[in-house]
């Protein structure tokens, strides 16, 4: 692979990676919203620092509840699925 | 020499979301605020970008670049696909925050606001010199309540002035987070300032139309009259022209209450390029019609005109249209017109396949009929539509459609088609 091909490929997929797992997730209540705290998956705790992004959409007649959540060093989308209350980790993007 | 004026107050807000698709990014992921960012309709070279962050657009790339391109401005560019139910969360979330200043809230696209204040308990009482501060501060308090309510990082332009039109102006003038007015006072100051081009609605075409009159500045274009500017357009649009750059509010560009569209079409490019008589074209034709259907459908249209194209791998373009005796709304009655053209297409390998309908009349389901056909038609129609609506795209489809293996992704259209599915 040329240095060019190889500079659009990290530009177009950078650092991220579709996981689509079920994680274990603790919530807190703040400003009367709940939100992601921590994450337990594959036997490692991730704190949360802060959502840069709350948004929910229907799939079906499943409203499903999906946050940008932000580590130390990645951020990560996790749904939280209301009919079933399961929270999936669907993509991790690295700085 | 003294140039008349709209008297009408600049209570007119144009809000604009600063370079929508990638600052939604940058918001969701705060690891890409501050980096050039672009949102690209395909994950690949030849990705045309829908929007650049400002850090991107200060390196020089634009929208409408191939990403190949704009790597080429700038190597360290992030690319991200884009994600419609995000801008349209965006959107709506904006939406509810305006309506709760005024009722008269006109989304003019997934990114854009008119906003009229007349008839507001904000204005009661206080003197007509007191309007242009007290929207100012408006406009203040809408930026602060966007940056805590919806998200840190979206900031949004706005325009104030007598009309939507100076508003939008108005809005361009200062990005990204600007807030500045047009008035009587200066709108000399600001149209002197511009280019003819930078007016919204005043591009190659238009502003050839204008030099050959001799009007070569927007300040000129203002001190015209609009005999003199319906005689460089050669039509009716000179009039609303002299219209809009004097405070007015007139025509069809921003009028409120302007819902149903003149015309519906669908596209898309294809992954496999084969011919137009080929099973995997009609796949994607039908996806492409049930799609446009829906969005006939629920703004109560039917069609009277029907037409089909395509571009080729070699690049070169068909396109054929039809007129039917009876309009059509139904995805079972549209697929077969629009087969029907197609097959009149030569066949050589397909690049994008495009289908729309035009001449439409917004008359569905109130037309009433003793036609026991059309009544189950019309019955079916409707729990389709409500399926799709609930359970997304293609719930209920041909089995045709249902083996293809390109699916219709969900885009966002340019105007009001980009605030629905």
């Amino acid at each position: 692979m040329t240095a060019y091909k190889a500079m659009v490929e990290i530009s177009l997929h950078g650092m991220s990676e579709i996981i689509q797992e079920s994680v274990t997730i603790a919530t807190a209540l703040t400003h009367h919203t709940v939100v992601p705290s921590t994450m337990r998956w594959k036997q490692r705790t991730y704190t949360f620092l802060s959502c840069g992004m709350h948004y929910s959409r229907f799939e079906g007649d499943v409203l499903l509840h999906i946050f940008s959540m932000i580590t130390d060093n990645a951020c990560m989308q996790i749904i939280l699925n209301t009919k079933t209350l399961r929270w999936t980790l669907k993509e991790i993007e690295s700085v | 020499m003294m140039q008349h004026f709209s008297s009408h107050p600049p209570t007119v807000l144009y809000i604009d979301i600063n370079s929508c698709f990638a600052t939604i990014e940058q918001q969701a992921n705060p690891n890409l605020r501050g980096k050039p960012v672009v949102v690209a309709a395909y994950a690949s070279g030849n990705g045309c970008i829908l929007a650049a962050s400002y850090e991107a657009k200060r390196k020089g790339v634009m929208t409408g670049m191939r990403i190949r391109d704009a790597l080429r401005l700038c190597p360290d560019l992030e690319t991200k696909t884009p994600d419609p139910e995000k801008y349209r969360f965006i959107n709506e979330q904006l939406t509810q925050l305006l309506l709760t200043y005024t009722p008269h809230v006109q989304v003019q696209s997934i990114d854009e606001m008119i906003v009229r204040m007349d008839n507001t308990p904000y204005f009661s009482g206080i003197s007509e010199v007191e309007i242009l501060p007290t929207m100012v501060t408006l406009g203040r308090e809408i930026k602060k309540r966007i940056t805590e309510d919806i998200g840190d990082y979206i900031t949004v332009s706005i325009g104030i002035a007598p009309n939507a039109f100076l508003a939008k102006t108005a809005s361009n003038l200062e990005k990204p987070n600007g807030l500045k007015a047009i008035t009587k006072e200066n709108i000399h100051a600001v149209l002197s300032t511009m280019q003819l081009t930078d007016l919204c609605g005043i591009k190659r075409g238009n502003a050839t139309r204008l030099l050959l009159s001799g009007i070569t500045t927007p300040i000129a274009m203002y001190e015209a009259t609009s005999e003199q500017l319906e005689r460089a357009f050669r039509s009716i649009n000179g009039k609303y022209w002299w219209m809009w750059l004097h405070g007015y509010e007139i025509g069809s560009l921003y009028a409120a209450h302007t819902n149903t569209n003149k015309s519906y079409g669908q596209s898309c490019a294809l992954t496999r390029h084969v011919e137009p008589a080929n099973v995997y074209t009609k796949q994607v034709l039908y996806q492409l019609v049930a799609k446009m259907g829906i969005r006939l459908r629920k703004d109560t249209c039917r069609a009277q005109g029907i037409m089909a194209g395509c571009t080729y791998v070699d690049r070169t373009y068909w396109q054929k249209h039809t007129k039917v005796q009876y309009p059509v709304y139904a995805t079972e009655d549209l697929f077969p017109y629009i087969c029907r053209l197609l097959q009149q297409a030569p066949e050589k390998p397909i690049h994008t396949v495009f289908v729309g309908v035009y001449d439409v009349i917004s008359d569905l389901y109130t037309q009433l009929t003793l036609d026991d056909s059309e009544i189950q038609k019309q019955a079916r129609t409707v729990a389709i539509d409500h399926i799709t609506n609930r359970f997304g795209a293609n719930s209920i489809t041909t089995a045709l459609a249902l083996q293809a293996d390109q699916k219709i992704l969900d885009r966002i259209a340019f105007g009001k088609g980009g605030l629905h599915h």
